[in-house]
């Protein structure tokens, strides 16, 4: 009986490896599909005295084409195209809110802001040129707090998708988990199970999308998925993830008991997480830096200046100090104070006189009260301080107004019966005081070789001055560094003397600027950037000039803040912004690039895995024709046994 | 292992070329369509950030452009009321000669001194020139006049105060570069003296003992200030000159500025289109290697 056998194990395993290229032609588009084979062997033989008689054919095993390795590379390669397309889309998305080279971008905001103060400093006296100034000034502000904003609502979105991911790598590692008990379960059994192990793959490629992982095979069929911070799987127990946010805004991923943190190499997440904790932080800092740099250096200027009206009869700082009693320089101030004077002109309105009073300060004893107690015992003017909720008040009595401008006294004094009128713009590196001395006796103007001397305040003689029959009394004499002075006709005697505080810097403890008396902007950084309520309400107390209507010296000072090339970390404000623009293209283009060239590896990985585990319909169909022609012959063979048994049996029966 | 193709990976094949060329047609459109090589810093991010540096430069160039003409336009105003000062001076002069001739009589010099009384008025009017609201000789108080005459009960200028000050008016018109363009009145008429003595020579020509040794003293000082006249003149004439020159300087620069942004910025067009003629040819004949390889299976010929 044999031959019958050995017909039927032809045919039945002929349609075996039918099945099996079906399977493989059904499934030629699944994702993560493994070719199959049907392995065939030669039955065990019949042992006869003239040797083995075969008996047949049969099917002793289905394999699955894969390669391990290239399965392995794949999961790591998919990470690192996880990383790099979330970091590609978010920062193209990050030069969106930038939008450097476009015309709404905070480059612009930031050359116009300085135009305006340019067009300012040519007609200061003009209000629409300063209602257009304020109004770039706005925008300025504004640019800056959008992207701020823009910058939280990328933060909100991220934290979002990081929520999803980790919610997906929970679905993932579950359902891998329960294949894992499905694969043991069949192993057991002594059963091979293909397409679980097909199905698997492709979760842990998924996953691996999200976070890179280690795949460990078991003894039982099982696998454990490791990452750098810990199991994700292990056998068929499963770790959620789940993330957390600490004090200090930094997101961490745990364990879904938030105890033990997770660190991943590459994948989606951790991109995010990286853009979540470091690039949007690091360009929210940059921005921070240049906004407080501008808002620093501008108050700093504009805090000496003067508006309009030549002064204020009353005026209270915009920031207030932790503690009245503190030492200024630990009172929580933003732009820290520093040891120096505070010059404060008192004008009488009706007069005209001016007096300039100088009030030294030690911002490591002095206090806001001790320093309101200076301002308050200032001789022989009527300004008076007083605090109101940690805050510093200054008013003058009536009849009197105050500045804190860096201009010349044009009035210092006389020498014999001749009065001295200054005029001009100290430009000297740092504060000082000229002392002018007659040099001998006689008649401005008329007494031949008649002099006046002026020292500096360490004794060097900056300058001598003719004022004799050479000199028409009422002449403008040039002094030093921008100083010019001139007597008008009167006698004077050898001796006579006056000095002038010379001055290029009335405020050299920034203290105006810190506590925001006289300032532009207030607010501390990029988020809360905005021009002042008291000059947002009268653009008149713009401080172009640092005295008449038509001075334009302060306006001038803050124009050259867009040249300062050591504004900020060495270079100028407008530079420093193109830094941060051409940096996050740099990092952009990076990105691009990177994910660009992972997915050709990518793809040419898997091919490579195609060449291994890839269904070729056209193999299949072959083998589909082979044995179709293997089940037809052993068919063929069983009608031939068939007949030959009907001979038999007809013959002999 | 043998060298096996399957359809899947013919597919991707095809496929991910379709792709990437589509993907560099949409570049080099972008380029066309934008005139621009660079688009977004990330396209090019050094080229971006001498772009962004070149057009600040630009744009101040521009300013300073700016500031130029604004200066040019107030000292040119300057310089024609100054012109205009100086016309009256030399009639008040000539005037002065004619009233310095012996053989005149106390009605001839009072005709000419009522004449030269209306060139006094002249000279305080043009002394008070605003440009645009703005006084001119007033210094830093430009919203004051810069002069004003006291009058005597017939509305005679009896003197005349000058209510500005010293301070100088700068614009900048390059980088540490700046140029004054006022010029402050008390400096110009040498502290009211030269209305002083205008007023004096008028009323000496009324007196009724005329004096012409102090008449003669008077027209020397008028000279002196005629003179100082002259030097404003001549500086304000070297100003404006500074100014052309300054302006053909920074337009010099603002053109070499534009070709280098132009350089760094702008996209060629010729080769673009050359890119995009090729790009397209490329894209083509992937299209059509895909659809030869995506199609056949061994099916159409088991027939």
């Amino acid at each position: 009986m044999s031959d019958l056998q050995i017909g039927l194990s032809g045919i039945l395993t002929a349609q075996r490896a039918m099945l099996v290229a079906s399977h493989n032609i059904s499934n030629a588009n699944t994702k993560g599909y493994t070719r199959q084979s049907a392995v065939l062997s030669a039955r065990n033989p019949m042992i006869t005295t003239a040797g083995t008689m075969g008996q047949g054919v049969e099917l002793v095993k289905i394999i699955r084409h894969k390669d391990d390795y290239l399965n392995g590379r794949l999961r790591d390669l998919s990470s690192s195209i996880g990383s790099a397309s979330v970091k590609s889309q978010y920062l193209k998305e990050l030069e969106t809110v930038f939008n450097e080279t476009s015309e709404s971008s905070l480059n612009n905001a930031l050359s116009s802001f300085f135009k305006g103060i340019n067009d300012l400093s040519q007609n200061p006296e003009n209000m629409s040129i300063r209602s257009t100034f304020l109004e770039k000034a706005n925008t300025l502000t504004d640019t800056f707090r959008r992207i701020v904003n823009e910058l939280d609502q990328m933060k909100t979105f991220i934290k979002q998708s990081i929520d999803n991911k980790i919610s997906d790598v929970n679905n993932l590692t579950s359902n891998i988990a329960n294949i894992n008990k499905q694969i043991a379960a069949l192993q057991t059994k002594g059963i091979e199970s293909n397409d679980l192990l097909d199905k698997r793959e492709a979760l842990l490629h998924d996953l691996s999308k999200l976070t890179n992982i280690t795949v460990n095979t078991q003894n039982n069929g099982m696998v454990n998925v490791m990452t750098p911070g810990g199991a994700l799987v292990s056998g068929a127990s499963v770790t959620n993830l789940a993330f957390d946010i600490d004090t200090s805004g930094t997101l961490s991923i745990t364990n879904s008991e938030k105890v033990s943190k997770y660190t991943f190499k590459t994948g989606e997440i951790k991109a995010l997480q990286d853009f979540y904790n470091t690039t949007i932080v690091n360009y929210d800092k940059k921005l921070d830096n240049l906004a407080s740099g501008i808002i620093k250096d501008v108050n700093r200027i504009h805090s000496e200046g003067v508006g309009l009206s030549g002064g204020f009869t009353s005026i209270k700082s915009i920031n207030s100090v932790s503690s009245a009693t503190a030492a200024l320089n630990s009172a929580g101030l933003t732009i820290n104070p520093s040891t120096g004077d505070i010059y404060i002109t008192v004008t009488n309105t009706s007069t005209g006189e001016v007096t300039k009073n100088k009030i030294s300060v030690d911002v490591t004893t002095d206090t806001l009260a001790t320093l309101a107690g200076k301002i308050d015992a200032l001789a022989g003017i009527a300004a008076s301080a007083s605090l109101v909720d940690n805050k510093l008040q200054i008013g003058a009595a009536t009849g009197y107004k105050f500045n804190f401008s860096y201009a010349l006294d044009p009035n210092p004094g006389a020498l014999g019966t001749s009065t001295a009128s200054v005029s001009g713009v100290y430009s000297g590196q740092s504060n000082d005081t000229y002392t002018f001395k007659a040099l001998g006796s006689g008649t401005i103007g008329t007494t031949s070789g008649l002099q006046v001397e002026v020292k500096n305040s360490s004794g060097t003689v900056v300058a001598t001055l003719d004022v004799g029959s050479t000199y028409t009394a009422g002449n403008t004499l040039n002094v030093a560094n921008g100083v010019s002075l001139s007597l008008s006709s009167g006698t004077i005697s050898t001796g006579d003397t006056f000095s002038l505080d010379v001055i290029n810097d009335s405020d050299s403890t920034n203290l105006l600027a810190a506590l925001g008396i006289n300032t532009f902007f207030s607010g501390a950084d990029a988020s809360d950037i905005v021009v002042s309520t008291d000059v947002n309400n009268d653009v008149s107390l713009i401080a172009a000039s640092t005295g008449e209507v038509g001075n334009n010296t302060n306006a001038l000072r803050l124009a050259a803040l867009q040249d300062d090339t050591s504004a900020i970390s060495n270079t100028s404000f407008a530079d420093y912004l193109h830094q941060i623009a051409s940096s996050l293209g740099e990092e952009a283009s990076n990105a691009y690039k990177s994910e660009e060239s992972f997915t050709t590896i990518e793809t040419s990985l898997e091919n490579r895995r195609d060449e291994i585990s890839g269904v070729s319909v056209d193999e299949e169909l072959v083998n589909l024709v082979r044995y179709q022609q293997a089940y037809q012959a052993s068919a063929k063979y069983i009608s031939i046994v068939n007949g030959l048994m009907d001979r038999l049996l007809s013959t002999f029966g | 292992m043998p060298f096996r193709v399957t359809q899947e990976s013919l597919n991707r094949t095809a496929l991910s070329n379709i792709n990437l060329n589509y993907k560099k047609m949409q570049e080099i459109q972008e380029k066309l369509s934008s005139g621009k090589q660079i688009n977004r810093p990330s396209d090019d991010p050094s080229g971006a950030r001498k772009v962004l540096g070149l057009r600040a430069e630009e744009l101040q160039v521009q300013q300073f452009l700016d500031n130029t003409e604004t200066a040019k336009e107030q000292i040119n105003y300057t310089s024609n009321t100054l012109e205009s000062i100086q016309e009256l001076f030399l009639k008040i002069k000539n005037l002065a000669i004619q009233a310095g001739n012996d053989t005149l009589g106390q009605s001839d010099r009072n005709i000419i001194a009522n004449e030269l009384d209306e060139l006094l008025e002249s000279v305080l009017q043009n002394a008070n020139t605003d440009n645009n609201g703005r006084y001119i000789f007033s210094g830093t108080k430009t919203l004051t006049s810069a002069f004003t005459a006291t009058r005597d009960s017939n509305g005679n200028i009896s003197s005349v105060s000058y209510n500005g000050n010293n301070e100088e008016i700068k614009y900048q018109i390059g980088p540490d570069t700046f140029i004054q363009v006022n010029l402050p009145g008390g400096k110009l008429f040498q502290d009211n003296k030269a209305f002083s003595t205008l007023v004096s020579l008028r009323d000496s020509l009324k007196a009724s003992t005329f004096d012409p040794t102090a008449f003669s003293n008077l027209r020397n000082t008028l000279d002196t200030a005629t003179n100082a006249l002259s030097t404003e003149i001549t500086r304000f004439g070297a100003k404006a000159n500074r100014l052309e020159m300054t302006t053909n300087s920074l337009g010099n620069s603002q053109t070499a500025l534009k070709e280098l942004i132009s350089y760094t910025e702008d996209a060629d067009i010729a080769s673009l289109i050359m890119d995009l003629k090729h790009q397209e040819n490329v894209l083509q004949s992937s299209l059509k290697t895909g659809a030869m390889v995506i199609q056949p299976t061994l099916l159409d010929f088991l027939r």
